[in-house]
């Protein structure tokens, strides 16, 4: 999930917050787990957030006689500034995988694997400084009724021929866009990486005057409910909400492209400790069951088993079948190369 | 004659006013001026001192772009705000007071609700589906497309800043004496020579105070343009928040604010050689 970008970022109080950043550096000790009374869990705000405290923060606070404050949205140049200015005021971050892997170590704690077991979660998904929170897919959702033969893959999606009507990518460089151009222009799911900005772009340009962004997660589900594109690269969960509200829109699983939210742990935070004991918790089979049965996102736990409603199995990219149909966004290569993405996505999207 | 009391009075009054706005000084130079010379250090600091950061923008392949394009998008703004308030801020002089009362709330109105709430109406209003289309599509036209492009933004953007156009120019305007209208007409002049040769010039400091403020405000712009354009409407405060919350890169975003910041500090000096900045905001407006 990626940050929300309505509403004007708080460049300022950022830096407020970095005011003594030349002292950055001196961590202070962390405190043994049992000697922190509260704490601070951040995420990207909205139904997830509440889904998260519902499921994780809350019975964990309550079984562990500590307080659970809850904060957010989740912000790189927020964590930046605390870990420079040497004044770590969050201790566990529900983020992007790109932020917590590139920043192994800096911004990011290393986490401790004799606490948090991963035995059971996707191997693909862990990393030194990053444990999966969850998993979706970017899918290719369709109009159901504009389109009675629905659109196969990434290369429908790009047949504007074949498929008239104005669609929709997401406004970031690891949006998706990259990888759905190069698959519609016949490169292999094996050979996808290192991202080619060339042949991605012209693909893209193909397409460009039928095509809008979204920036929010809410903005695609707009766009599905209210008919203004005939088709979209979406989150599955923006899919399931426009479908249970009567959008006429069907997920594509074919090239579905698996993504995941990691928890990480800003480098310096004071009650590190503790932290890893709450992931511990949070990535466990009930936890993670649990968010599935408040958010229609999917477990990264293989022993949860949530108890959900046909439809939103049906959006699950954890179910049966699916995997198989798609990609796994390679993580550990936009973490390198996410600045360099970003800006070439930039000034092409702005061109 | 010279009378004591009232001299001390003034004396006072002087001296209280500079005491009274210290908290807001204070407060600004905390939260705003700190950070933001926190922001330029970190533009020029890199880690040595170097211009590095700003020989980036001119490279980088996007920075120029938006720069431009955010320049042109407020000069069109600028311009269709001018049209549109100097109409109706010549109608609010010649009114009756209740009426002009009713014409200054509704310029106020955008005041009364949050940006974003005003925008995402707009979004409502003008998406293919929406209101507006709906009715140009009864009439015939369209449906157009009035959002993801230049056209949804200037819409946006007119709407928000329309008050601080028309504050100005309202505050010059109800200060011309309309008997040199009434004057140059009896000396011969058609309505339209008395217009260019008589108002026209008196307004001018409405009109340029008008034109700076909102030119200035629009270059800054962020919500507006992320929900009512497209990335090729992106503007240079979107391209702020990418390199901050995307790339991390304080110190670009530092330049590119120094950028915002020289440009809008030329204009405010030009601004200041033709009209007193107090005239500007309307502050010494006649009031009835």
């Amino acid at each position: 999930m990626l940050p929300k970008k309505l509403g004007v970022v708080a460049v300022g109080a950022a830096l407020a917050l970095g005011l003594s950043a030349c002292g950055g550096g001196s961590t202070p000790e962390s405190k043994p787990a049992s000697e922190t009374k509260s704490m601070t869990f951040v995420s990207f705000g909205g139904a997830y957030q509440d889904a998260q405290k519902k499921a994780m923060t809350d019975p964990y606070a309550a079984a562990n006689k500590i307080t659970m404050n809850q904060d957010g949205p989740t912000d790189y140049a927020k964590i930046k500034a605390m870990v420079e200015s040497g004044n770590v005021l969050w201790d566990v971050v529900d983020a992007d995988p790109f932020f917590a892997i590139g920043n192994c170590d800096k911004y990011a704690e290393k986490l401790d694997f004799s606490v948090i077991d991963t035995s059971k979660m996707p191997k693909d998904f862990v990393s030194d400084c990053a444990v999966p929170s969850m998993t979706y897919s970017y899918v290719l959702m369709y109009n159901k009724e504009k389109y009675p033969t629905p659109p196969q893959n990434w290369r429908d999606f790009f047949d504007t021929a074949k498929f008239p009507g104005k669609r929709a990518l997401q406004n970031a460089a690891q949006g998706g866009g990259y990888e759905a151009a190069l698959l519609a222009d016949g490169v292999s799911k094996d050979k996808l990486y290192p991202i080619d900005y060339g042949r991605a772009e012209k693909k893209l340009d193909s397409v460009k005057k039928d095509l809008v962004f979204w920036d929010s997660g809410a903005q695609s589900q707009q766009m599905m409910e209210k008919g203004e594109v005939d088709m979209l690269l979406a989150w599955t969960g923006r899919g399931y909400n426009a479908v249970k509200n009567g959008a006429p829109f069907a997920p594509q699983w074919n090239e579905n492209m698996a993504v995941y939210d990691v928890f990480m742990i800003p480098k310096g935070s004071k009650n590190k400790a503790a932290a890893m004991k709450f992931i511990a918790y949070a990535t466990g089979a009930e936890a993670q069951a649990k968010l599935t049965e408040t958010i229609p996102y999917s477990p990264i736990n293989s022993d949860a088993k949530p108890t959900v409603d046909a439809l939103i199995q049906s959006f699950l990219s954890t179910q049966p079948g699916v995997q198989e149909k798609g990609i796994v966004q390679d993580q550990a290569w936009w973490a390198k190369n996410q600045d360099e993405a970003t800006q070439k996505w930039t000034a092409w999207a702005a061109g | 004659m010279s009378n004591p009391p009232a001299n001390a009075a003034r004396r006072r009054a002087v001296r209280g006013p500079a005491g009274f706005v210290l908290p807001a000084l204070a407060l600004l130079l905390v939260v705003l001026v700190w950070p933001l010379m926190q922001l330029l250090y970190r533009s020029v600091m890199t880690p040595t001192f170097s211009f590095e950061k700003y020989q980036g923008l001119l490279t980088d392949g996007v920075s120029v772009t938006i720069l431009t394009r955010t320049i042109v998008m407020s000069l069109i703004v600028t311009v269709v705000t001018l049209l549109l308030a100097y109409p109706y801020a010549y109608a609010m002089t010649k009114v009756k007071p209740r009426t002009r009362a009713v014409l200054m709330a509704l310029v106020l109105l955008p005041f009364w609700t949050s940006l974003m709430a005003r925008t995402f109406a707009w979004l409502v209003l003008l998406q293919d589906t929406g209101v507006v289309n709906a009715l140009l599509s009864a009439v015939g036209v369209g449906p157009l497309s009035l959002i993801r492009n230049s056209t949804g933004v200037t819409i946006g953007m007119t709407q928000v800043l329309l008050p601080f156009m028309v504050l100005p120019l309202y505050s010059t305007m109800s200060k011309i004496d309309l008997r040199l209208m009434t004057a140059a007409v009896s000396l011969g002049a058609t309505a339209r020579v008395a217009f260019r040769r008589i108002y026209l010039p008196l307004s001018m400091p409405g009109v340029v105070a008008g034109t700076t403020l909102v030119f200035i405000m629009s270059l800054g712009f962020y919500v507006t343009p992320q929900i009512l354009g497209s990335p090729q409407q992106a503007m240079i405060s979107q391209l702020i928040a990418t390199k901050i919350d995307r790339l991390l890169d304080f110190g670009s975003a530092g330049a590119l604010s120094a950028v915002l910041i020289v440009i809008t500090l030329v204009l405010l000096a030009l601004m200041s050689r033709v009209v007193k900045p107090s005239e500007a905001l309307g502050t010494t407006g006649a009031e009835e």
